[in-house]
């Protein structure tokens, strides 16, 4: 059953749920799960706060799956709720000043080997932890338009700013990377 | 060179038109720094990928286990405002509560002449009001 569910588009899965189908709910969970674990990860790094944010998202949608009107694909709209959940998020840490910083080791991606290299595993790394130190306003664009891979188009939609403002606040973000990485990487 | 690392930075995200790219060449054959630094920007890009890190594999069974103790019919977009305004709402209230209280304290009255203090004026009241401003 949740195999033939899975194969069931967004709105039809959507419109089983509203009909009080939570295994429905369940097999759009899991489809969505990997962008929103991108998503809130990117953002606040892995820590438990991004888990208790990445259920927060789905249960919000939850309680609110009935105003979702589908004008925007499930996705962008469940993205939108993740990085708007995440932002709350670090405002939060940030009036309690308890931010963390994301401190565990990753597992190295399998890629080729140019881009596997020593230096290149180290940058992957030092990146993931410099994202996490910008301020949000860079740290959501360069998740959604590097991490996640949306246009700077999508990008802009999604967080409902202009593509100018998009394109000055991507510039400025990589700037910072570069500054924060320079006393760590060399060209 | 700020407005040259701007454009350099807008041709890794838009396209740039013909006078645009033609600068930027330009001056990446004359400023071995700006090369650097886009060769470092570049890098950079290529180099930041989705987390590897993903969220445990219990999470979508604690999502689901959450998702299922919501009691049914509790999904309606009303349920999403009222939180947001709950605070806002609630002090508007007790607000009012405390306009009224007060003015039935002091004027022996709810009518919305009381209220607003319109009871308190008369031709006399307004008379001295003025004399007195003026």
């Amino acid at each position: 059953m949740v195999r033939a569910q899975r194969e069931n588009s967004d709105i039809e899965l959507l419109d089983m749920a509203r009909a009080g189908d939570n295994n429905a709910f369940g097999a759009l969970v899991h489809r969505h799960t990997p962008r929103i674990s991108a998503t809130v990860i990117g953002m606040l790094g892995n820590t438990a706060a991004a888990d208790d944010v990445g259920q927060e998202v789905f249960i919000r949608f939850f309680r609110s799956m009935d105003s979702f009107n589908g004008q925007s694909e499930l996705s962008t709209y469940l993205i939108r709720i993740a990085i708007n959940l995440s932002i709350n998020e670090l405002k939060r840490q940030k009036r309690k000043h308890t931010v963390s910083y994301d401190n565990s080791t990753f597992n190295d991606p399998e890629q080729d080997d140019s881009v596997n290299s020593p230096e290149n595993r180290d940058l992957k790394e030092l990146l993931e932890k410099a994202i996490q130190r910008l301020d949000i306003k860079y740290r959501k664009v360069i998740v959604l338009r590097l991490v996640i891979g949306y246009s700077t188009k999508e990008t802009a939609k999604i967080l409902d700013i202009p593509m100018g403002t998009v394109l000055s606040r991507l510039a400025r973000g990589q700037k910072k990377l570069q500054v924060i990485l320079a006393p760590y990487v060399s060209n | 060179m700020k407005r040259i690392k701007k454009l350099m930075y807008k041709s890794l995200d838009a396209p740039l038109s013909v006078r645009e790219q033609q600068t930027l060449d330009e001056s990446l054959s004359k400023s071995p720094k700006l090369f650097e630094d886009y060769k470092m920007a570049l890098r950079i890009r290529k180099n930041i990928v989705p987390p590897k890190a993903t969220f445990a594999s219990s999470f979508e069974f604690r999502v689901m286990q959450k998702i299922n103790s919501i009691p049914p019919g509790n999904t309606s977009g009303l349920d999403n405002v009222l939180p947001t305004y709950k605070k806002a709402t609630v002090i508007g209230i007790a607000t009012i509560a405390a306009i009224l209280i007060l003015t039935l304290i002091l004027q022996g009255s709810f009518s919305l002449n009381s209220v607003t203090g319109l009871d308190a004026i008369n031709t006399d009241n307004l008379t001295a009001f003025l004399a007195f401003e003026f």
